[in-house]
């Protein structure tokens, strides 16, 4: 197993649309996150969690102000690098790591997990070829089935450094025309509306060429499997993206097993292509069996729109780009292990900068063109001059496609924030993720009345609070019960219990003062000890003790 | 005279073909077949047979259970008819659920009886030759170790033996059923009560009847002395709650990743689809082996001949031509065998996700059946059920009274008073030993009858006419004799696996070429569909149908006398090749 920070071979630098990092920048940052062990030796250190496909190690720093109680913490899980597209998370994971270390007093009794480059595969990928960026792991798959294996991947065949897109002018009858150039900016592209007499009048390929002769273009590219889309809830079968089975991939096997056996991970942060800050999920679809909702339970769209107020304070996010949750890895954390999950792109189009003095702002009933995500990127790239961002479509003679034209947005240029940008954006995550530590849930017991109702008789009544901002699951996770629950025990032996369950199982807490009630009826004997236990997963239990009545001992942490 | 020479006739066949009868057939092992075996005794009936049948079988330990236990696929195989991975191949297994015996004794018994037959009796010995068999006999061998050296039920293990918490308490496997009475199974708990539900039958005391809920003809209410408390146990964690967290306590029969769903919405389907070492290497296993054709997994109880699928909301992934295939079949073992019924698991049984045969049927694209070995309704062979009486009359005077145990009367810690006993593990779900036999050679045989269906190709006609300027049409028509398609609807529609070939290889570089190719849509028709690319190697994504055929055409240019050699290949049939040459002029 290689070492996640030493890179493949033959290390390149990309095309850096804007100025985003080079390749390298990903070994770079993952040989940082080593270096950080080194420099905190009493607060970091760092694991394998599992291997890549391709056998590259899947670090995870663990950082603690006492780590040798990190395993029985709470614990905050931070992941970068699910997907190539988005080399920059791996830097801004480890760049939130940084900080965090930096100032260790913010930890308060709080584990934090970074796992800074979940996906190794891809960005060695991405490494070694420069012109486009992968998202996938290096797993063989024979995507057109022809027993061929990787054998029609896109490439630059224009020679500009870049892998674009193609739109072929005069398509044959057989593969009828799908979009066209946007009158309103022919630089994009628009779906037809026959019904306004818009017509279709070119196809969309991937640039590339059919090196296997089936007269499919750029069909069977080199690798893999989308790991951030082979978790198990709502997966897509036979989406050959998405792994012959949830969890095929050594990458999200590895992930969901840390995953699994860590109950003190009670929210996590994972950057990537999917978002649920910015575009809150619509609670309203269902799972396939109807019973639970599929991406959002409605009780926790307060807090998340909260959570998503305090993101976009802390990164300036305004926007980011759709993408479909489904088989994600922070959807599953959210609706199969009850984890507050947030998922979040980091970075999306910002504000186009101002026109220059005098110069007058389009009317704002001036035509806008169909992909309004688009318009608004190019607008972007337009005003800040980027020349690499968006590459202007030019005639090409396409080998079997014939007349193509060959342009649009460069690989990188709206997955990739410009370098400037990373370690503010590790800023941000450090400031959130700071936010999610202050807010861990911490239930406890309070409000304990004991009082005698005859001799040897006594009624106990409690309640359990959690004073933390956070539940301690969503709502999600205490619906389907799948979140640590918080446990309460009282020392007695059963027969002694008249009233009043021994053990009581709560599925959770809600956040900032979510209460339950607790009430027993005991026996004992005069001087006897009554122990109530209270118990989450995540943190070390906490004992409460009465004698006669009265209250002796709270909140004493068991070892 | 006439009846003189056909007795002669009669008689000279039967010395010609020793197994024309219905003799047992002799061969190298001596296992019986009229008991259980627990899980050593399971590895050593596999051994002997292995040993017993060099040629024709291999072993391969695929993984490990929870427990260590080696998890064991036996490959039936001739190698003088080819490799196993060249031929269509049908997967058995038994025994994912621990406490379901029956399914091991028939997997191993399916191996004797096929390796006995060979070379023996006929249809047989085609089967073993025409195709491969993997063997599972136990996917579970930790949950079959425990039934039989543990306190068990005849519901319990079903589990595999990872410990697990199912009470959510922090603490795993700590409140398991207890055998209180000491007759080393878990039977069941009866409460005093003095406003019981049942009481003791007068005739036989060791039946419990359920007292009317009617009131009577005063308006009284009638009550009775016992209430039912649960399985055999104590609450050993003392949360109130008696035997809700004992070894195991998880279905790996819903974690398979078809339809998985949590526990929240399937219970016992695990943390995450394929997380127990039996199902992932199971899994991994069955997909390094595209040449699986046909499924049966066998379990226990109730007489049913299962198929998918496991919700409503999949009811679409079965099409037409598939579920005729699964009604034929079924059709065939519900003649074969006595008071079973063909089920659809959803509608005739209740929702399943994440089941292994929806797996096998949905994910891999193969007809899959599980049977449920057993049913009370053997009990009469009247195919009536049984009432409690009669149950104990066959318990009493066919078993001896070996699977019930009397009530003893107990002092409970939290019920009081307490009856403990009544059937033991061995009292339901299972074969009687002495109807062991019959119910795996039954279903052995239908078994047989799924193996016989998995496809059989053959050129049906080969066809070259000159069509003028050196250019001919050679038209092919494959055919497939047996029920399974080459390519199930579902596998086609869904893309799984790789798509049949046809392929165009010619003897010379210099031709005949292939100028144009495609499928037939009417065999008596001169057009044909040309395909976009590669004519020269057909990928026929829909296959061959199930006793069917489809004709194909090449357009190829060359020189009389030329030759090539049209060879149609899959992932799950025996490939086959015909060589052509152009004829010299019409």
């Amino acid at each position: 197993m290689r070492p996640a920070w030493m890179p493949s071979t033959l290390l390149c630098a990309a095309l850096s649309a804007h100025g985003a990092p080079p390749v390298e920048s990903v070994a770079d940052s993952l040989a940082l996150a080593r270096q950080l062990v080194t420099a905190h030796p009493r607060t970091a250190e760092i694991m394998s969690i599992g291997a890549s496909r391709g056998g590259v190690s899947i670090d995870c720093l663990r950082i603690s102000r006492d780590l040798a109680a990190a395993a029985v913490q709470p614990a905050l899980l931070v992941v970068g690098g699910l997907d190539g597209s988005r080399p920059g998370t791996v830097t801004i994971a480890v760049e939130c790591a940084k900080r965090l270390l930096a100032d260790p007093e913010k930890l308060d009794g709080v584990t934090v997990l970074v796992i800074p480059c979940a996906n190794p595969d891809a960005f060695q990928a991405n490494a070694v070829q420069s012109a486009g960026l992968s998202l996938r792991n290096a797993r063989p798959v024979d995507e057109d089935r022809d027993g061929r294996i990787d054998e029609d991947s896109p490439c630059d065949i224009n020679g500009d450094g870049v892998i674009t897109m193609m739109r072929r002018l005069a398509p044959p009858a057989e593969t009828p025309p799908t979009h066209l150039p946007d009158p309103v900016d022919p630089r994009l592209m628009r779906t037809p509306d026959p019904a306004r007499d818009i017509r279709a009048t070119c196809t969309l390929h991937v640039e590339g060429l059919d090196k296997d002769g089936d007269r499919l273009v750029a069909e069977d590219a080199v690798g893999g499997i989308d790991v951030d889309r082979n978790f198990p809830h709502m997966w897509k079968e036979f989406d050959r993206t998405a792994g012959e089975m949830p969890l095929s991939e050594p990458e999200s096997l590895a992930l969901a097993r840390f995953v699994t056996n860590r109950p003190n991970i009670y929210a996590a942060l994972v950057l990537g292509r999917t978002d649920n800050l910015l575009r809150i999920p619509d609670p309203k679809p269902r799972e396939p069996s109807g019973r639970f909702p599929a991406f959002l339970e409605e009780a926790d769209r307060p807090l998340l729109e909260e959570l998503a107020k305090r993101w976009q304070t802390a990164s300036g996010q305004k926007r980011s780009s759709e993408s479909d949750p489904s088989g994600s890895f922070a959807l599953w954390l959210y609706a199969h292990r009850g984890v507050l999950a947030m998922a979040t792109q980091a970075w999306g189009c910002p504000d186009a900068p101002p026109l220059p003095e005098g110069t007058p702002e389009p009317p704002n009933d001036a035509p806008k063109p169909q992909d309004g995500e688009s318009a608004q990127w190019l607008l972007w790239v337009d005003r800040s001059a980027l020349q690499d961002a968006f590459i202007p479509w030019k005639a090409f003679e396409h080998p079997t496609l014939g007349a193509v034209e060959i342009g649009g947005f460069a690989p990188r240029a709206r997955s990739e924030p410009p370098a400037a940008e990373l370690p503010r954006l590790g800023g941000a995550a450090a400031d959130f993720a700071s936010q999610l530590i202050a807010g861990c849930p911490k239930p406890r017991l309070t409000n304990i009345r004991a009082r005698t109702l005859a001799p040897g008789i006594t009624d106990i009544e409690a309640e359990i609070v959690n004073d933390g901002w956070l539940p301690t699951a969503p709502a999600m996770g205490r619906n389907t019960k799948r979140a640590s629950p918080v446990v309460v025990s009282l020392s007695l032996p059963k027969a002694q219990v008249q009233s009043g369950q021994r053990v009581m199982v709560f599925d959770g807490l809600e956040g900032a003062g979510g209460r339950r009630p607790l009430h027993w009826i005991v026996q004992t004997s005069p001087g006897e000890q009554i122990h109530i236990d209270l118990r989450w997963r995540p943190q070390r239990t906490l004992r409460t003790t009465i004698v006669d009545g009265a209250v002796t001992k709270s909140d004493e942490v068991l070892p | 005279m006439m009846w003189r020479a056909s007795l002669t006739c009669a008689a000279s066949c039967l010395l010609a073909s020793p197994c024309s009868g219905q003799q047992q057939i002799d061969g190298p092992t001596s296992i019986a077949w009229n008991r259980y075996y627990d899980a050593a005794e399971v590895d050593a009936v596999i051994d002997t047979l292995v040993k017993a049948y060099p040629s024709l079988l291999k072993i391969e330990t695929i993984g490990a259970s929870a427990q260590g236990r080696p998890l064991r696929v036996i490959t039936l195989n001739n190698p003088a008819t080819g490799s196993a991975d060249a031929k269509p191949a049908m997967w058995i297994d038994g025994n994912i659920h621990g406490n379901e015996l029956q399914a091991t004794e028939t997997v191993l018994y399916s191996i004797d009886a096929l390796c006995r037959a060979h070379g023996k009796v006929k249809p047989l010995t085609e089967l073993v030759d025409g195709c491969a068999f993997y063997f599972m006999p136990s996917m579970n061998p930790d949950g079959r170790a425990a039934w039989f050296s543990m306190q068990a039920s005849p519901h319990a293990f079903r589990t595999g033996l990872v410990p697990t918490d199912n009470d959510r308490d922090g603490a795993l496997d700590e409140d398991g059923p207890d055998d209180l009475d000491g007759d080393k199974s878990i039977g069941q708990m009866w409460r005093r009560d003095r406003f019981g539900t049942h009481r003791r039958n007068p005739r036989d005391p060791r039946i419990l009847d359920a007292v009317s809920r009617e009131p009577r003809p005063d308006g009284t209410i009638e009550y009775g002395e016992w209430s039912y408390a649960g399985t055999e146990g104590i609450d050993n964690d003392g949360d109130g709650q008696v035997n809700e967290d004992g070894a195991g306590g998880y279905d790996m029969n819903r974690n398979w990743p078809c339809d998985w769903q949590p526990d929240h919405i399937q219970g016992g389907a695990g943390e995450m689809p394929l997380c127990y070492p039996e199902t992932r290497a199971v899994a991994e296993w069955i997909l390094r082996h595209p040449n699986i054709a046909a499924s049966q997994s066998y379990h226990n109880a109730g007489g049913m001949i299962l198929r998918g699928p496991g919700a409503s909301y999949r009811e679409g992934e079965y099409s037409g031509s598939d579920r005729a295939v699964y009604d034929s079949i079924a059709a065939a073992g519900a003649e074969m065998l006595p008071f079973y019924t063909p089920m659809v698991i959803y509608k005739d049984l209740y929702t399943v996700h994440g089941g292994f045969v929806n797996w096998m049927a949905e994910s891999i694209g193969i007809i899959a059946f599980t049977d449920e070995l057993w049913t009370d309704r053997r009990i009469l062979q009247n195919g009536s059920e049984p009432t409690a009486e009669q149950m104990m009359r066959w318990r009493d005077r066919l078993l001896f009274g070996q699977t019930v145990t009397d009530w003893t009367e107990l002092q409970h810690p939290e019920f009081g008073t307490v009856l403990v006993g009544g059937p033991n593990k061995w009292s339901s779900r299972l074969p009687p030993p002495f109807m062991l036999e019959e119910e795996a050679h039954r279903n052995f045989a239908f078994t047989a009858f799924h193996a016989g269906q998995m496809p059989r190709v053959a050129f049906r006609s080969v066809d070259v006419k000159p069509i003028g300027n050196g250019v001919w049409a050679v038209t092919v028509e494959i055919m497939n004799d047996h029920r399974i398609p080459t390519r199930t609807a579902r596998a086609a529609a869904c893309s799984i696996g790789m798509p049949d070939t046809l392929t165009w290889t010619s003897a010379e570089t210099s031709g005949p070429t292939v100028v144009a190719s495609g499928p037939v849509p009417n065999r008596l028709e001169p057009a044909f569909n040309p395909v976009a690319a590669e004519p020269e190697r057909l990928r026929i994504n829909d296959g061959i149908p199930g006793l069917g055929a489809r004709a194909f055409r090449f357009l190829v240019r060359g020189n009389p006398g030329q030759k090539a050699t049209l060879r149609f290949s899959g992932e799950k049939f025996r490939a086959i090749e015909t060589d052509i040459v152009l004829p010299k002029g019409p």
